[in-house]
């Protein structure tokens, strides 16, 4: 689930570099900083005045006479330059803007996957949980039904498909059309090509769907899901993948569980 | 570039997480504690019973040994192997275990002519003393048994290639102590075995080869993720934080700096320029005003807010295990501990971006502690690359010492004080190999991200300074005061952080993790903001305070009547103007706030580390201090003390220096270190010259801190958690023997195996019963002489594993743990498990002072000892044990060690 993750944020970086290579930012300065020439002038003592000067020059170039004393030779008559030269402070830096760009766009992806899946899980699994729960003798039956249809061997038990697949249903139920993106978020985002076309049937039927069907409705739904994704074999693989994939997500899960138990209600760790 | 660690591990993860699915099973026991189930001795009362008639039938004449050949090739390189055919040698030498071993073996032998009878207490040795007249067969077999099969015992999990090998032997559960002398003698065993096998075929050879160079490329991997890492979170964060502040339109990727990088306008105050708006800006298009700056404020609160939600959301979310520094957990998994998914890949996602979340959203916390944190996950991960690492904790934990040096290693660009911090602070077992490889990790993470360049200022931190002043004698008096003032700021922190961590776990806020963050957040936010000195990043702050005055910086700080003549020549010393002594009342209120808000931010659920406050706070007194100095020297330039440096005009005192000085003592009375610190603080200045004032100042801290309370914070909040620490710097002063220590305790029973007359029923039965983590196999139960040591997880998977694979093993099935082949067997065929037998366990006798057992704890790492007396097998001592009993001595509480 990972590998499908970072090859769409790999995807996005890349193009996001591709389009914006024409930067107007430069990667090397020279930085100056001198008394201004009043205090040159009037030798006061109240010099808190400063000039900033920046230019792109070699680092070898990066000193008063490099820098300074080109752009000041109007200004400065004479002998100014030997006067404010020591007092100027240059300092040569380097960075790499294209990195920094990319690692910007990076973390603002992770994070936004982050939450969206964060988003997803707090809002859709206590409700997925608790209809699966309550509908899990349905459920069964009818995924046995399916498997009867599509003529394959149930590699695995059946609660878990029948999970998935629910889970595929209220999710969509609840976000028709809204949150398209956040199927990549998942990390059951595997589904195979057939399911995008029966979603798209699916998102054109259901408008306005309440998310608390009835499990009959369910059923309804998900046979509809059936017979529009008509590759039976494409059928059978993303149930092998979902079902890989719910078993590991169900593992991690529960590991998550037993973390938080140990830290936010026990307090045996990590005080 | 991140997605090879991904990848390369979800399957590995998965395989060793799969095994403990419920680690709270594994939470309370304990090794042969008191808890039996069933009433005192009833389970081995009917086992004496029946193993009465099964040891008669032992020595029946049919019963004449039968030696299995072992695989000799395996241990053909062993020493002294062929000289010990005498049965009844002392087996003082051991052929794998190490020389440093003293068994029990030998006691046998003179067990058997003092009778056992005579002052052995009576606990345990209840059914051994009558046996005592059987002893003398049973003897001779077992001397040469013994002898003949140590190999075996030992050679067992070197053999993970051969295909009969039980799955999961060798890992541990969750929450376990590892045996680190068992891991590293399976790791010779494979070693010899790679060596041996090198001969046969060019392919072989290359295996070898790409075992011997697996440790190095190992840890380059590490050095590589682990500079990128560091460059990924210091960009990120550094954005992040600007955030706060504003945007640059034109890219919105730059922070303020960088986004200001060209252009010449930059105005002095603030650091702002045209191509940076500030949301005020936006908003109102106006930057100067009230309006503005209450838009501002708000903002800067708003997506303070933000951030610590986010942070805390993601870590409750995904991985709770994320929060914290994570350097008292690091210091117990390095000890020898087992946490599970402590170092997995979500808590190295959800830290790695929850940290720059935190630091971004200005709390009082730092990311070097958690960086060493990330270091380790990404050692922990890729070690499951390398299956000499992956599979075994103990060598596993020789990349995560490497790691914890690179995680320091590029949280201060200090190469060498990473590796000199993970021998000091974290580490446990450190050899020398170690030290190599921990050194070409820093080395290589810290090139990585100097390369990265994150902060555009050719160094890996943002708060590198470069002095070249000298010092006066007189100032190692203001340095040894900084240093008395530090460890006392370290230690009210220290208790202070104690007492309300104590209070977060016991009372209800503990229940409200996020709502706490929050509420943290919005009240630092708030009381930073009016603040510039708490405002900005704490980096930037200790970089301020760090830095000398020179013509660039034109802080308040910096507010001297002084004239810049030649910025090579000496600063001349000025006296303070006004910006000066406002920025000092500034920065008091700015230690103030910060020493305040760290007690409460520092445990809170979120990550965070605590050496960027700790500098911070050392840092603003240091410059206080320094500023003080500095006008005494203006006004009265001509004092002794001084010794005429003064008078010249110079400036010879040089407030950064101090600062650096205190943020040294501040960190050191609270993290306790001394090298470390010292060179760290050095590597970060690039001046050999200040090594003296900080080492006076980390040694004053550290001695006023360990006077005022003993522990600094990573142990104090290991004592808190109850981690099985055993600390290798406290000392055992007591007097206590190992019978005193011991499990069980008198008129208890001690859990034991019998070598060959339990059945499979018998031992399912006495799991059941039992919570113990390890089972002393003995002779019978009479003769409770020891054979070996079997842990409970290798023979619940053993057992499972036979009834699922060999034919024919049924309940009444005898397990037997010998070599010997049975007597005509009329039941089922046997189970043979001499595989999982540890046939060298360490033991002492009774009568060993604990101080020594302690030291052996210690010193080797070992998991659980048994105890003999007379050679009969009395009881054990698990390092759970030795851990209540230090508490005990030291009048604490022995229950708050919790787990195993």
């Amino acid at each position: 689930m990972d590998r499908k993750l970072l090859c769409s944020i790999a995807l996005v970086v890349v193009l996001h570099v591709a389009t914006t290579q024409s930067q107007s930012y430069e990667d090397k300065r020279c930085k100056c900083i001198c008394p201004s020439l009043k205090t040159v002038d009037n030798t006061t003592m109240e010099g808190t005045d400063r000039m900033l000067i920046i230019d792109n020059v070699p680092p070898n170039k990066c000193n008063c006479d490099g820098v300074i004393l080109p752009r000041l030779a109007n200004k400065i008559k004479g002998l100014k330059g030997q006067e404010i030269c020591p007092r100027c402070d240059c300092k040569y830096e380097n960075r790499n803007t294209t990195i920094i760009k990319v690692v910007v766009i990076i973390v603002i992806w992770i994070i936004s996957l982050l939450v969206i899946y964060m988003l997803f899980l707090m809002c859709l699994d206590p409700l997925l949980n608790k209809r699966v729960k309550a509908n899990y003798q349905e459920h069964t039956n009818e995924d046995v039904i399916i498997a009867s249809d599509s003529i394959s061997p149930k590699p695995i038990g059946p609660s878990i498909n029948g999970r998935s697949r629910h889970f595929r249903d209220v999710y969509r139920n609840k976000y028709s059309g809204s949150y398209v993106t956040t199927t990549i978020a998942r990390p059951t985002g595997g589904t195979g090509s057939s399911d995008s076309d029966s979603e798209v049937e699916f998102l054109a039927t259901t408008t306005t769907t309440h998310y608390r069907h009835q499990p009959h409705d369910d059923r309804e739904r998900d046979d509809t899901a059936v017979t529009v994704g008509n590759g039976q074999d494409m059928h059978v693989r993303e149930n092998n993948v979902l079902n890989r994939v719910g078993h590991q997500q169900d593992k991690w899960k529960r590991q998550v569980r037993e973390q938080r138990r140990n830290i936010y209600d026990r307090h045996t760790m990590l005080n | 570039m991140e997605k090879f660690p991904l990848k390369g591990t979800t399957g590995n993860l998965s395989i060793s997480s799969a095994a403990a699915n419920h680690p709270l099973s594994a939470d309370h026991t304990s090794y042969q504690s008191v808890t039996s189930k069933t009433g005192k001795g009833s389970p081995s009362v009917g086992g004496s019973d029946r193993n009465a008639t099964s040891t008669t039938s032992l020595t029946t004449p049919g019963t004449v040994p039968v030696y299995e050949a072992d695989e000799d090739g395996m241990i053909d390189i062993t020493p002294g192997n062929g000289g010990l055919t005498n049965p009844n040698y002392p087996y003082s030498y051991p052929a794998n275990g190490g020389g440093d071993r003293q068994d029990g073996v030998g006691a046998p032998s003179s067990s058997s002519s003092s009778g056992g009878g005579g002052p052995g207490p009576g606990n345990g040795g209840g059914g051994g003393g009558e046996g005592v007249g059987m002893s003398s067969p049973t003897h001779t077999r077992f001397g040469r048994d013994f002898h003949h099969s140590d190999h075996e015992g030992i050679s067992f999990a070197g053999m993970t290639d051969t295909s009969d090998d039980i799955p999961g032997i060798g890992q541990y559960e969750d929450f376990h102590t590892i045996d680190w002398q068992r891991d590293i003698a399976r790791d010779r065993m494979r070693h010899r075995y790679i060596v041996k096998k090198r001969q046969d075929s060019f392919w072989d050879l290359l295996k070898g080869a790409h075992d011997a160079w697996s440790g190095w490329v190992c840890v380059l991997l590490v050095g590589l993720f682990t500079g990128c890492v560091a460059g990924v979170i210091d960009i990120g964060a550094s954005w992040m934080t600007d955030l706060k502040f504003g945007i640059c339109p034109q890219a919105f990727w730059l922070n303020r700096e960088q986004c200001c990088w060209s252009s010449n306008e930059t105005s002095f105050d603030s650091g702002n320029c045209s191509q940076w708006y500030a949301w005020s800006e936006i908003f109102t298009s106006s930057r100067e005003g009230f309006g503005a700056y209450v838009i501002s404020y708000f903002f800067y609160i708003m997506w303070a807010m933000l951030f610590a939600l986010l942070a805390a959301s993601l870590v409750r979310m995904f991985a709770p295990y994320a929060c914290g520094s994570g350097i008292p957990e690091i210091k117990t998994i390095l000890s020898g501990f087992i946490i599970r998914s402590y170092l997995g890949k979500w808590t190295l996602i959800i830290k790695s971006v929850g940290i720059m979340l935190s630091v971004s959203a200005g709390l009082s916390l730092g990311k070097e502690g958690p960086m060493v944190h990330i270091a380790s996950c990404i050692g922990n991960i890729l070690s499951y690359l390398f299956p000499k690492y992956g599979r075994n904790e103990a060598k596993k934990r020789e990349i995560l010492s490497a790691a914890a040096a690179a995680g320091v290693s590029v949280a201060f660009g200090a190469p060498i004080g990473g590796v000199l911090f993970s021998l000091e602070e974290v580490s446990y077992y450190f050899p020398l190999k170690t030290l190599w490889r921990s050194f070409f990790c820093a080395l290589i993470a810290a090139f990585i991200l100097r390369s990265i360049n994150p902060f555009g200022n050719e160094h890996s931190v943002l708060f590198y300074v470069e002095y070249n002043k000298p010092w006066i004698f007189f100032e190692l008096v203001p340095f040894i005061g900084l240093g008395i003032i530090g460890g006392i700021i370290a230690t009210l922190f220290i208790k202070a952080n104690l007492w309300w961590c104590r209070f977060r776990k016991y009372s209800k806020l503990g229940q409200y993790p996020v709502t706490e963050v929050l509420i943290v957040t919005f009240i630092t936010a708030v009381i930073a903001y009016p603040n510039p000195y708490t405002r900005m990043n704490t980096s930037e702050l200790i970089y301020l305070l760090f830095s000398q005055c020179g013509i660039s910086n034109q802080d308040p700080l910096c507010d001297y009547n002084r004239n810049f003549t030649d910025v090579n020549s000496a600063i001349e010393i000025a006296a303070a103007g006004p910006g000066v002594y406002k920025a000092v009342w500034l920065l008091i209120l700015a230690l103030a706030m910060k020493l305040i808000m760290t007690i409460f931010t520092f445990g809170m659920k979120v990550p965070c580390g605590l050496f960027i406050p700790s500098l911070a706070l050392g840092a603003i007194t240091g410059r206080v201090v320094g500023i003080a100095m500095e006008q005494l020297a203006y006004n009265y330039p001509k004092i002794w003390i001084f010794s005429g440096e003064c008078s010249t005009g110079d400036d010879c005192i040089t407030p950064g220096l101090y600062a650096m000085v205190g943020a040294a003592a501040v960190l050191g009375g609270v993290t306790r270190m001394t090298v470390s610190l010292v060179v760290i603080m050095f590597e970060l200045t690039g001046g050999v010259r200040y090594i003296v004032p900080l080492m006076a100042a980390a040694m004053a801290s550290k001695w006023v801190g360990d006077a005022l309370g003993r522990q600094g914070i990573y142990d104090a909040h290991i004592a808190l958690n109850g981690y099985p620490f055993l600390d290798s710097k406290d000392e055992f002063q007591h007097t206590t023997l190992a019978a005193d220590v011991m499990q069980p305790k008198r008129n208890e029973t001690l859990a034991v195996i019998t070598q060959d007359s339990m059945t499979v029923d018998d031992i399912e039965t006495l799991l059941k019963e039992t919570e113990h983590n390890g089972y002393p196999v003995v002779v019978s139960k009479e003769n409770q002489y020891l054979v070996g040591f079997v842990l409970r997880r290798d023979l619940n998977l053993a057992l499972a594993n036979a009834r699922r694979i060999i034919d024919g093993i049924t309940g009444q099935s005898l397990v037997i743990f010998t070599s010997v082949q049975p007597v005509q067997n009329l039941g089922p065929s046997p189970l043979k498990l001499k595989k999982i037998l540890d046939m060298a366990p360490i033991t002492v006798t009774d009568q060993t002072p604990m101080e020594t057992v302690v030291d052996m704890f210690r010193k080797l790492g070992l998991r659980q000892t048994l105890v003999t007396h007379n050679g009969r097998l009395l009881g054990v001592i698990t390092k759970k044990d030795v851990l209540r009993h230090v508490k005990q001595m030291d009048n604490e509480d022995p229950n708050t060690v919790l787990f195993n």
